[in-house]
């Protein structure tokens, strides 16, 4: 407990009507971006204050939802997401095991101390908490409230709480340690109402799932105004701008906050942190981290810059002037790699040598969700490859592209990685490669395949649909994407179908119009493509010069001479995967001619002949290693006399290097 | 000047033993060799004619050993469980030279024959695997102490700075006291060969004794050659690396070029045999 101060709860405002009427001003006001980006359906005002020594979030909230729909709605559904810590029987603890620990200080939970509509209602009574994915009894991570009237359509729903978040101490995204704090799910949260015809909804309802083992999240763009007090030696980094700070000259400080469009709110506290600022274009950045990394810091602020350039080229506008990250501390590793929006966390570790560019692939890939998370909002629930696959493809695109010639990974001289070769490697060496489709709510992914299908085999196929589609028309896609979607919570569904308009016809509508024959096989698909060099034969023809002797009969005079000997040369290649994807076929002959076929992949075979002089010497299926979903690259290329340099240098280096370390071990 | 004379009479004396240099590096290479022809070999075959190959020479290692048709795990295993096999036989078989090459290197052992050489290798053995044995022991303890606990220490901490100076601290330390391990063993094993005895604990304790009689001169005298040996390691594990020869004579040239830098690793071994030997001799 922090000296001087005493938490109490707030009073009931003279009138809950006022309040609405101030809410819903505040929210309609541009204070962050010139315009309102999103519908803005919900809007949050919170004034919570950090109990160090409780390690609870207090605080109170007014909050709205507007009914957008056609419908009568009768209730209305929050997230509770912290109760996913209160027990380890939990939805999240029975998908994820282990446990969050077996004393007070280790749980989390939230608990609504009172709440009432905007006529002063108490709509205590009227909670129950509900478990729509599993029926999990001792899971309370969505409140379901009855309204005292149905919301009509274009209803405002007002509820004013008081609640205290207590934070988990086993950071897993949120949670305390020490006097770290990132603190993020800590409050009551709407659901998204979905009318008919939104995504896939049939009919009206409440998307609002439990808090899973497998999965982030998904949430209406809101505005948020929030106010913080917390201890003054703390540094306190947040989702949104900050508008003012000032020292209550009690040991506290008070920071007033708004954030306008963004999904969620998060927020870090902790008294160690060092800040760096920077800027660009119009987004000013703020980095926070622990001050024994500052050599690191320059790294991260260059890689976050070089993703806000290539994602506002190639997708659309950050829209947002603020972008604030942080580098957790040792102790709070647990709050590394998330993201909500303007808010991130990274991570590295200290010493990191430059050439080991994880910590720039962490910044990149999670600022990159304040696109695919952030702007677009898919629901990362029921179609996580949308957010997570998608985001990984460009986080791939973006490491490669700055980092040093496609090791965009590890880019030392001796030993390289590109970022899109450890997704890929990822994917093609999981037993379970062909467990499931991308297609699958997160927690549903069997034999633990949520991560390899959801992340890198979408990003497998997204780099394997840029080699066929070419990478400008690729860009022309998504930004058509972002164009028509942004703020609006896209599905798969919409996601094909603007790749269908933008690309409607290729290769002469060989496999048929648009493209869904590929999502088919890759989104939807569980096939695995495998193309093959079967053989290569280079066999003479034989040729003579005949003629007819006196007596008539016929004989050979001479064999031709070598220089004008005829070659059949044929390449036989092989599909052995099921995915019948185009690819290209780069054939080198003797002479050093070389030329590129195209194959369809529509049949199991294909050969290429050629009559001539020449003979083939090398043949390569995808050249340009353009299709990662291709399981293996070892048998796209086939030459007659293969060059074993390679391997005798790499083993005549490993020879004298265990030499070397066998004279060093012997005393 | 005394410690320079050390020197140099240790390298007169290792220059004198250049054929038995030759020979532990023959056997050290046979052994290598056991496990690279094959391995080689295998990974051969396992990429069939495939072009992949480029890829590794512009190390892009993981392109090619992750694909499906690459039996990584298969190789994976057999390198590793052969690399242990012969990190193993070549500490052992070092050992065994090691009895051969300090008798040689005693003031009156210049003109020994192969037959002294093998004979006090064998004679020898047993108890300098034991003075070995006993020395690793030695280095383990004194590794976990200097660098083991600081670091839990510094990891239960979890703070970066912490972490950070413990580690500089406890590395520092460890150079430090390298050098005296070391030369316990040296001092152990000349003790040994010199006296005829076969007792390898014995020898332990008479290598403490004599290395605390003689501290600083037998510490300076050592250091110059364990720093030498550990940068021409470096530097000769760097030059291999980053060679990129392009043709098979390039390639052949490294090969030679590396079993030269075996040669002399052995050598500078060799050397500092030599100088714990005349060191020895001149305490008597």
């Amino acid at each position: 407990m922090m000296p001087g101060r005493d938490y109490i709860p707030g009073k009931r405002a003279c009138s809950s009507l006022f309040l609405f009427f101030t809410l819903f001003s505040y929210c309609i006001a541009q204070i962050v971006v010139p315009r309102p980006l999103s519908q803005r359906l919900t809007g949050y005002k919170i004034d919570a204050f950090l109990d160090t020594g409780e390690k609870t979030a207090k605080g109170k909230m007014e909050a709205f939802w507007v009914n957008n729909s056609k419908d009568y709605v009768r209730d209305v559904w929050l997230h509770m997401y912290l109760n996913a810590f209160s027990n380890n029987k939990t939805t999240f603890y029975k998908e994820s095991g282990g446990s969050p620990g077996s004393t007070r200080e280790n749980l989390g939970w939230i608990r609504i101390i009172n709440i009432s509509d905007k006529n002063g209602n108490n709509l205590g009574p009227l909670m129950r908490y509900i478990s729509p994915d599993d029926g999990n009894p001792d899971d309370r991570t969505v409140l379901q409230i009855m309204l005292p009237e149905s919301a009509s359509p274009g209803d405002t729903v007002f509820i004013n709480t008081e609640f205290e978040s207590k934070l988990p101490s086993n950071i897993r995204r949120t949670g305390y340690s020490g006097d770290f704090y990132f603190v993020a799910q800590w409050f009551p949260k709407f659901g998204v109402y979905e009318p008919a015809g939104m995504r896939y909804a049939v009919k009206g309802g409440w998307n609002c799932h439990q808090f899973h083992g497998n999965s982030e999240f998904y949430s209406n763009h809101s505005v948020y105004d929030v106010t913080l007090t917390v201890p003054e030696n703390y540094v306190v980094g947040t989702g949104g701008m900050t508008l003012s700070e000032k020292m209550n000259g009690d040991g506290t400080k008070t920071l007033v906050t708004r954030a306008e469009d963004i999904v969620d709110f998060a927020w870090t506290a902790w008294p160690g942190y060092a800040v760096y600022k920077d800027k660009w274009n119009h987004v000013d950045i703020t980095f926070l981290a622990p001050p024994e990394r500052k050599n690191q810091a320059q790294r991260h602020l260059t890689a976050v810059k070089y993703a806000l350039e290539y994602l506002t080229t190639n997708v659309g506008l950050f829209p947002w002037p603020h972008l604030t990250f942080v580098d957790p501390p040792s102790i709070g590793s647990g709050a590394g790699g998330m993201e909500y929006t303007t808010l991130f966390t990274t991570m590295s570790a200290y010493g990191l040598p430059d050439y080991i560019l994880m910590p720039e692939m962490v910044t990149v890939h999670e600022f990159g969700h304040a696109y695919f998370m952030g702007i677009l909002a898919s629901n990362e629930f029921e179609e996580p490859w949308l957010d997570e696959g998608v985001n990984t493809y460009w986080e791939e695109r973006i490491m490669d592209h700055y980092y040093g010639n496609g090791a965009g990974m590890i880019n030392h001289p001796l030993f390289k990685v590109s970022d899109r070769s450890t997704a890929r490697m990822t994917y093609i060496m999981s037993p379970s490669r062909q467990a499931a489709s991308n297609d699958h709510y997160s927690w549903d992914y069997p034999h633990g395949t949520y991560g390899m299908l959801s992340y890198q085999k979408t990003a497998a196929w997204l780099h394997t649909l840029t080699g066929i589609i070419g990478e400008e028309k690729m860009n022309e896609a998504f930004r058509e994407y972002y164009r028509q979607w942004a703020f609006k919570h896209p599905s798969g569904k919409d996601f094909v179908d603007v790749f269908n308009k933008t690309v409607p016809v290729i290769y002469g509508g060989r496999y048929g119009e648009g493209l869904n024959w590929f999502f088919s096989q890759t989104l939807y698909g569980t096939g695995i493509c495998d193309y093959k060099v079967a053989n290569i034969i280079n066999r003479k023809i034989r040729n003579f010069e005949g003629a007819v002797f006196a007596d008539n009969s016929v004989g050979i005079i001479k064999e031709k001479t070598d220089d004008d000997t005829l070659y059949m040369s044929t390449v036989q290649l092989q599909r052995d995967g099921e995915l019948t994807l185009p690819v290209d076929i780069l054939i080198h002959f003797d002479d050093s001619t070389e030329l590129t076929e195209f194959w369809d992949g529509l049949t199991r075979v294909k050969d290429f002949s050629y009559t001539g002089t020449r003979k083939i010497e090398w043949v390569k299926i995808d050249p340009e290693f353009k299709n990662p979903m291709d399981i293996n690259y070892i048998n796209n290329s086939m030459a007659v006399k293969p060059d074993r340099k390679p391997i005798r240098l790499i083993f005549r280096k490993i020879a004298v290097l265990i030499l070397l370390f066998i004279d060093f071990i012997s005393i | 000047m005394k410690i320079l004379l050390h020197l140099l009479s240790g390298l007169v004396r290792s220059i004198r033993c250049w054929k038995w240099i030759f020979v532990i590096w023959i056997w050290n290479l046979l052994l290598v060799t056991l496990l690279t022809f094959p391995l080689k070999s295998a990974v051969n075959i396992s990429l069939g004619s495939s072009m992949i190959r480029e890829r590794l020479t512009e190390g892009y290692f993981l392109d090619v050993l992750s694909n499906s048709g690459f039996d990584l795990k298969t190789i994976l295993s057999f390198f590793f469980s052969g690399l242990f096999l012969v990190l193993f036989a070549g500490v052992i078989l070092n050992i065994f030279f090691a009895g051969g090459l300090f008798n040689t290197l005693r003031e009156d052992g210049m003109r020994r024959k192969a037959a002294d050489f093998l004979g006090s290798a064998g004679a020898n053995f047993w108890s300098f695997l034991i003075i070995s044995v006993i020395v690793f022991f030695i280095l383990f303890f004194l590794s976990g102490i200097i660098i083991g606990i600081p670091s839990l220490i510094a990891l239960s901490s979890k703070s970066d700075f912490v972490f950070t100076m413990t580690a500089k601290i406890s590395a520092i330390l460890l150079l430090v006291l390298w050098p005296l391990v070391i030369l316990i063993a040296d001092y152990s094993r000349i003790w040994q060969v010199s006296s005829g005895e076969k007792n390898g604990l014995r020898a332990i304790v008479k290598g403490f004794s004599l290395l605390f009689k003689n501290l600083l001169r037998s510490y300076l005298s050592v250091v110059p050659v364990l720093a030498i040996q550990l940068l021409f390691t470096l530097i000769a594990i760097r030059l291999i690396l980053y060679a990129r020869p392009a043709g098979s004579g390039g390639i052949f040239l490294l090969y030679i070029l590396g079993q030269a830098f075996a040669i002399i690793k052995i050598f500078l071994r060799s050397w500092r045999y030599g100088t714990v030997t005349d060191l020895y001799e001149a305490s008597r």
